[in-house]
């Protein structure tokens, strides 16, 4: 799966690293345009594509889609 | 930004007013996806608001949108929706918005039975104007406006928005996003009052101030552990959890534009 994080938009509520239940999402040390830090997908593999992580990001700007 | 929202935000509007966190642009999102799959175009819906951090949500919308006067969302709907019985019209509210300011407008909306659909979105705090006590802020909670602890009760929606009339009442939160997503297309899809009341956590007014969480997630943690996930045909939650679901739909009860319409026809034969 591939997860496409808006750098544009993220505000770093980290809530998507909340919903993922597999531990694919984490904060890291790179900042949005807001200037917040973001998530980034730390073990892409262990997707399993429930789209979670989108459905709970307030700022829409994640998007997951098949490789 | 997802596919869904591509569609349907406008992007020069961005970024959203909500906070890191909020539970409102969660809302927006599920809604997105909700017309997306109803397939409503966009000369099809009327988005009303009042004012509030929850108004908001419509003004990114690329569709028709009336942000209004505090707490006159509803009445503004049920004209849109007299003069355009053919346009879906959803309003957008907060719940200071809608049943503390408007709490007039709210019972004769449902009194009257129109064909709109509410979503109220509660974070049981006036959140924009710094954290002052709503009508749904719980009994005992510490706001900047009851330092003390809150000493009135606050609102039964439920009882109230049915008892009034509503023809749907479903509860559903931020913090499960798929039951929100199936509570606003029943709702959609549903002819009458339909009334959506979501709790949608504010971490920066509430969580910070009242509840002392440090993190969105810490609060949306919290929420999670208050609510239950109830069984179809089931009112009450079990442990005095918060219970998320249709609570209430009822198809028996004329809806008010299709009555209207009825008239119009008899009184136009008469002449």
């Amino acid at each position: 799966m591939k997860i496409e994080i808006d750098s544009q938009w993220c505000k770093g509520c980290a809530l998507c690293v909340r919903a993922c239940k597999k531990g694919v999402l984490e904060i890291g040390g790179e900042r949005s345009r807001g200037g917040y830090l973001m998530p980034f997908a730390k073990n892409p593999g262990a997707c399993i594509g429930c789209r979670m992580c989108e459905r709970s990001c307030p700022d829409v700007c994640i998007s997951v889609s098949r490789e | 930004m997802n596919s869904t929202a591509e569609k349907y935000i406008r992007k020069e509007a961005l970024p959203f007013i909500f906070c890191p966190g909020c539970g409102h642009g969660i809302v927006v999102n599920s809604f997105l996806r909700v017309i997306d799959k109803l397939g409503i175009g966009k000369n099809q819906m009327g988005l009303v608001s009042g004012i509030g951090c929850s108004s908001w949500s419509p003004v990114y919308l690329q569709f028709d949108c009336l942000h209004t006067l505090h707490g006159r969302a509803l009445a503004q709907a049920e004209g849109l929706k007299a003069v355009n019985p053919d346009k879906t019209v959803v309003v957008f509210t907060g719940d200071g918005d809608c049943a503390g300011i408007g709490g007039n407008h709210l019972i004769h909306a449902a009194k009257r039975n129109v064909d709109i659909t509410v979503i109220m979105m509660s974070n049981y705090i006036y959140g924009m104007t710094g954290g002052q006590r709503a009508p749904t802020t719980p009994y005992g909670a510490i706001t900047k406006t009851s330092p003390l602890g809150n000493e009135e009760h606050p609102f039964d929606l439920f009882r109230l928005v049915t008892g009034a009339g509503a023809t749907y009442y479903a509860r559903a939160s931020a913090t499960h996003p798929i039951q929100l997503d199936k509570a606003i297309e029943e709702g959609m899809k549903h002819k009458g009052f339909s009334f959506i009341e979501v709790l949608s956590p504010c971490p920066t007014t509430a969580g910070r101030n009242i509840f002392s969480f440090k993190t969105p997630s810490e609060m949306y943690d919290w929420y999670e552990s208050q609510v239950a996930v109830l069984k179809p045909g089931q009112t009450e939650a079990p442990d005095g959890k918060i219970g998320l679901g249709i609570l209430y739909m009822n198809n028996e009860r004329a809806e008010l534009c299709s009555v209207q319409a009825e008239k119009k026809e008899v009184a136009r034969n008469e002449n």
